[in-house]
């Protein structure tokens, strides 16, 4: 923060922006792209290209960082953003493939260009929000992912349920961000700072009234991005409106970013041993029993694939809820299990856009038969069902046992939460099970196929996840080399 | 050979998936089926090989080489290094029998499934994934390898049943799915308990590193061991567990019951002696009671059910629950006589239930139908099969000469012992021990009942309407039965040189453990 009036971004600034920067420039090219060619699948080469290359920006040695602050403290470059980029990148590569595979076809001609702009600049925001502290960049990262969300949500133009869809969002995303700004106004009242990792370090986990509220205001509003009880009415309405692609997108990376942003920040403060920090982990640990619990038994009466897998959305959120509220130790278990939720979701949604682009509808009958159509793709969806529920072979099951045997480690009253896990992997088993029974056991009833794109997409997704379980060291230590850094506090 | 000693064990688990995955892209159903053969005997050959290459005079206490223990051919892969969590397979005495036994049966089932046209490429991919997981379950030493083996097991099971199965496929598939997949879930809970206590995965050390449990912390040492006993009880399956069982049986197709008799019920047992009893011996002494009853009414019930049975799969399917009664009841005694006996009764078991179904799934294919009433007279009208059938029932009700009545003898001579000798005889009264013997001896006298009903029923007397006139067992039947029926008998004759010299050595060295 030395030197004269005119700050000059150094080069370290510039490297911990590097995919942002990427991105924006696959933004504009996506943009003019259109002008030279009429093609929607140009349109689609050009995005994932450009994300493909924002990818292969994390991979290089400048993007790596043990931890520094950028932009003058407004951006942290460290290990967890690092990996939450590399996810974020990847998975979003797979949403673009789905949408290659599914519903490119569906799309009226013309709108490649809108559908991607939307998506790589909810990509932006998305990124940045696992990489900053500072309360305005924050909120600006959160709205620059949620405003294009709630397009995309309403992006079937012709359906009635999408605006629906979209109007549900755009609601309830308002209020959650009233909430938020409000909460982030009496967090910077009450510290006199607009770092929250600095603010968390001085208050040494001892928070005055205005704070905590504020704290909770917060947490209401990352609980929506989260998808976790009690802002999750939007989810399933949202997932059967819109895309496949879409809903993928927003199970994984909206949810991945808040989690991140929550860990960031959650994490800098439970170190400190004091009763409104054990009190937080009780929070924590309560809205991640009730948000499995209410993920799995809504799941049970659904019939439409996609409000399933919505619902499996949420209690899965649960699972990584109950890692987060026993960080600092939670820590490699819920970015390991955020990691394999990314592949498992990819997978499966992927195979659920081939069904519904073939049959004509997302309802478990049409799944029926899936096996004797295109037995990869039923084999994929099954190995990615399989690591839902967190059964072997699949990496599911281990990075479940890794949330349990944490929360077990911490004793106590903890053990509840494992008892709590693992009676809602058995509820899940049964509306997983009943995607499985119409795969195999019933005959078919339409003709079409997924697309051969679909089924490699998802046979990628299988093969990963199955290594995964074998070769879970390398998987491990990178989650656990993903630390989150907190700038020193700088005194005045 | 050392390079053979080493990898031996990875070779046989994994080879069968190699087979799996070489039978997948098979383009028709015949060569499908040649190379699943062709995999499965190797495999069988491998097994073979097992007992040159084991030491079973070797009296050494439970541990590995290092110690001159029984367990043998281990060999140590890096898994999971933060929880140490290893790829940890080795051989002993409780393992060998079930390994040749699964690798036999499978050979046979595999022959049996000839006749299988639907899907055929899947449904041997699928078994053939199923015996790596048996096998991966049986010579895993590393308690969550084998926990992710044992669940390996349950997923090809659900879509043998459930693709391949009767008109109520589905429903049995499923409720098989669940009722094993609760049990799996309390194993699961356990094993966090476990490697929070003892820090390690390793079964042969974790008796040892566990020991104190019992003391510092009971409570916790009894919810463990209830949590692990109940999974393997399910699986077992021991009344009143046990509703599964009647349905998965008989929904599957004939080849898919005799692995699921002889082969995955074994996996509950061999969870028993594995992991629940060297673990938490103590907490197995305190609740004696429960598991004795349980044991009994196992024995009793599955007998009683087993005479009241129409349909003449449900019958043997209840005959294994009341024989499985006796593989809990040879362990809960812990006296050297009734765990070898238990090893040997889940062998034996495992060749008279696979032979039965078999039987049934041979008279099925005639008539369509399995109603024990409207059938009569078969051993005239088929006399090869008649005579056939009538060797495994007189086997299954433990006729002296044949195999399970060595394990039944065994398991009885030894719960009698145990008033007087081994631990439990310090922590029960004798009179409840005789007790508990002799109900499980009257359990016997129905066995015999309802096997020679049966036996009447179906093949004596006049020949009715459908049973008239039948096709005579065909090449590949006989080519079933002929393995099946020498095995029994050579264990019945022989059981000491076939069975109880390779488990001799280590059952002893377990119950050093257990004392």
């Amino acid at each position: 923060m030395t030197g004269g009036i005119v700050q000059i971004p150094s080069a370290s600034d510039w490297s911990a922006i590097g995919v942002e920067t990427t991105l924006a420039a696959t933004l504009v090219a996506v943009l003019i792209v259109p002008f030279f060619a009429r093609s929607q699948r140009g349109v689609g080469l050009v995005a994932l290209v450009g994300v493909l290359a924002a990818f292969g920006v994390t991979l290089l040695p400048a993007s790596v960082s043990t931890g520094h602050s950028a932009f003058f403290g407004m951006l942290i470059a460290d290990p967890a953003a690092l990996l939450w980029r590399q996810v974020l990148l990847l998975f979003t590569a797979g949403v673009i493939g789905i949408w290659f595979g599914a519903t490119s076809r569906a799309v009226p001609v013309g709108d490649a260009p809108e559908f991607m702009t939307l998506l790589i600049s909810a990509t932006l925001g998305l990124s940045l929000m696992g990489a900053t502290s500072n309360l305005l960049l924050l909120l600006l990262a959160m709205e620059l992912a949620s405003m294009p969300s709630y397009v995309l949500a309403g992006f079937r133009k012709t359906k009635r349920h999408a605006a629906e869809a979209s109007l549900k969002y755009v609601l309830f995303g308002a209020v959650c961000t009233a909430v938020t700004i409000y909460g982030l106004s009496l967090l910077y009242g009450s510290a006199g700072t607009l770092d929250l990792g600095h603010w968390i370090t001085a208050t040494r986990g001892a928070y005055t009234p205005a704070a905590i509220v504020g704290v909770f205001f917060v947490l209401a509003g990352l609980l929506f991005k989260i998808s976790a009880v009690p802002a999750h009415f939007w989810c399933p309405d949202v997932f059967e409106g819109s895309h496949v692609d879409v809903a993928a997108f927003l199970s994984v990376a909206s949810k991945g970013a808040g989690l991140l942003l929550l860990a960031r920040l959650w994490d800098g403060a439970s170190h400190f041993a004091t009763p409104m920090v054990a009190g937080m982990a009780a929070v924590l640990g309560i809205v991640a029993v009730v948000t499995t619990a209410v993920g799995n038994l809504g799941a049970l009466r659904q019939q439409s694939v996609k409000r399933i897998l919505a619902y499996s959305s949420i209690a899965h959120a649960g699972y990584l809820l109950s890692a987060m509220a026993v960080l600092p130790a939670g820590r490699t278990s819920l970015l390991a299990y955020l990691v394999v939720y990314a592949v498992m979701n990819l997978g499966a949604f992927a195979v659920l856009a081939g069904v519904e682009r073939a049959a004509g509808s997302d309802d478990v009958s049409a799944f029926d038969g899936l096996a004797a159509r295109s037995p990869v793709a039923a084999v994929a969806m099954a190995v990615c069902l399989v690591s839902m529920v967190g059964l072997p072979p699949a990496a599911g099951f281990l990075v479940k046992w890794k949330i349990m045997s944490t929360l077990a480690t911490a004793g106590g009253a903890w053990w509840w939460i494992v008892a709590s896990v693992a009676i809602n992997s058995i509820i899940s088993l049964v509306y997983y099970a009943k995607i499985l029974r119409a795969m195999f056991l019933r005959p078919s009833t339409v003709r079409q196929e997924p697309s051969r794109l679909i089924t490699a997409l998802a046979s990628v997704c299988a093969v990963t996840l199955v290594l995964m379980l074998i070769a879970f060291a390398p998987l491990e230590q990178w989650a656990a080399s993903a630390v989150f850094w907190q700038a020193p506090v700088q005194t005045p | 050979m050392e390079l053979l000693r080493q990898n031996v064990l990875f070779v046989l688990v994994f080879l069968p998936l190699l087979g799996a995955a070489a039978v997948l892209p098979q383009r028709t159903g015949k060569s499908a089926r040649w190379v699943a053969l062709g995999v499965s005997i190797a495999t069988l050959l491998l097994a073979g090989l097992l007992p040159l290459l084991f030491d079973s005079a070797r009296a050494g206490p439970y541990g590995y080489d290092d110690v001159g223990g029984v367990v043998q051919l281990v060999r140590r892969l890096p898994w999971v290094p933060s929880i140490h969590a290893e790829l940890l397979l080795g051989v002993d005495g409780l393992s060998l029998p079930l390994v040749l036994l699964t690798t036999f049966v499978f050979v046979l089932a595999i022959i049996a499934s000839f006749k299988i046209e639907k899907q055929v490429q899947g449904y041997f991919a699928l078994v053939l994934l199923l015996e790596t997981g048996v096998l991966g379950t049986f010579l895993s030493l590393d308690l969550l390898l084998l926990f992710v083996f044992f669940e390996l097991s349950l997923l090809p099971m659900y879509f043998l049943i459930g693709i391949w199965g009767g008109p109520r496929r589905e429903y049995a598939a499923i409720k098989f799915f669940v009722y094993t997949f609760v049990g799996s879930i309390a194993i699961l809970v356990a094993l966090i308990g476990i490697y929070l206590k003892a820090g390690s995965f390793d079964l042969v050390r974790l008796p040892a590193l566990l020991g104190d449990l019992a003391h510092t912390n009971p409570t916790l040492a009894m919810t463990l061991f209830g949590l692990l006993a109940f999974g393997f009880l399910v699986k077992l399956p021991i009344m009143p567990f046990h509703t599964w069982l009647p349905d998965a049986h008989v929904e599957a197709p004939t080849p898919i019951s005799m692995i699921l008799a002889a082969v995955l019920l074994k996996l509950g047992g061999y969870g028993l002696l594995r992991v629940a009893w060297p673990l938490f011996p103590e907490q197995a002494l305190a609740a004696w009671p429960i598991l004795a009853a349980l044991a009994v009414i196992s024995i009793l019930a599955g007998a009683l059910c087993a005479i009241g049975q129409a349909d003449f799969k449900r019958l043997v399917a209840y005959s294994s629950v009341s024989h499985m009664g006796f593989v809990l009841l040879g362990i809960i005694a812990m006296t050297p006589a009734s765990m070898a006996g238990a090893v040997f009764m889940m062998v034996a078991h495992g060749l008279t239930s696979a032979a039965l179904f078999f039987v049934v799934g041979i008279i099925y294919d005639r008539v369509h139908h399995r109603q024990i009433a409207r059938m009569g007279g078969v051993g005239a009208t088929m006399p090869t099969y008649g005579r056939f059938a009538s060797l495994f029932m007189f086997a299954s009700l433990g006729l002296p000469g044949l195999c399970n009545f060595i394990g039944e003898i065994l398991v009885l001579m030894g719960v009698f012992s145990a008033a007087k000798t081994g631990p439990v005889s310090a922590a029960v009264p004798a009179w409840a021990i005789y007790t508990v013997a002799t109900a499980a001896a009257f359990g016997i006298v129905l066995t015999a009942g309802y096997m020679l009903w049966c036996l009447q029923r179906v093949f004596l007397g006049k020949p009715k309407e459908d049973t008239a006139t039948l096709a005579p067992l065909d090449s590949r039947e006989t080519l079933v039965l002929w393995p099946l029926a020498i095995a029994v008998v050579a264990l019945g004759v022989l059981p000491w040189t076939l069975v109880l010299t390779l488990s001799d050595t280590t059952v002893a060295a377990l119950l050093k453990v257990l004392s």
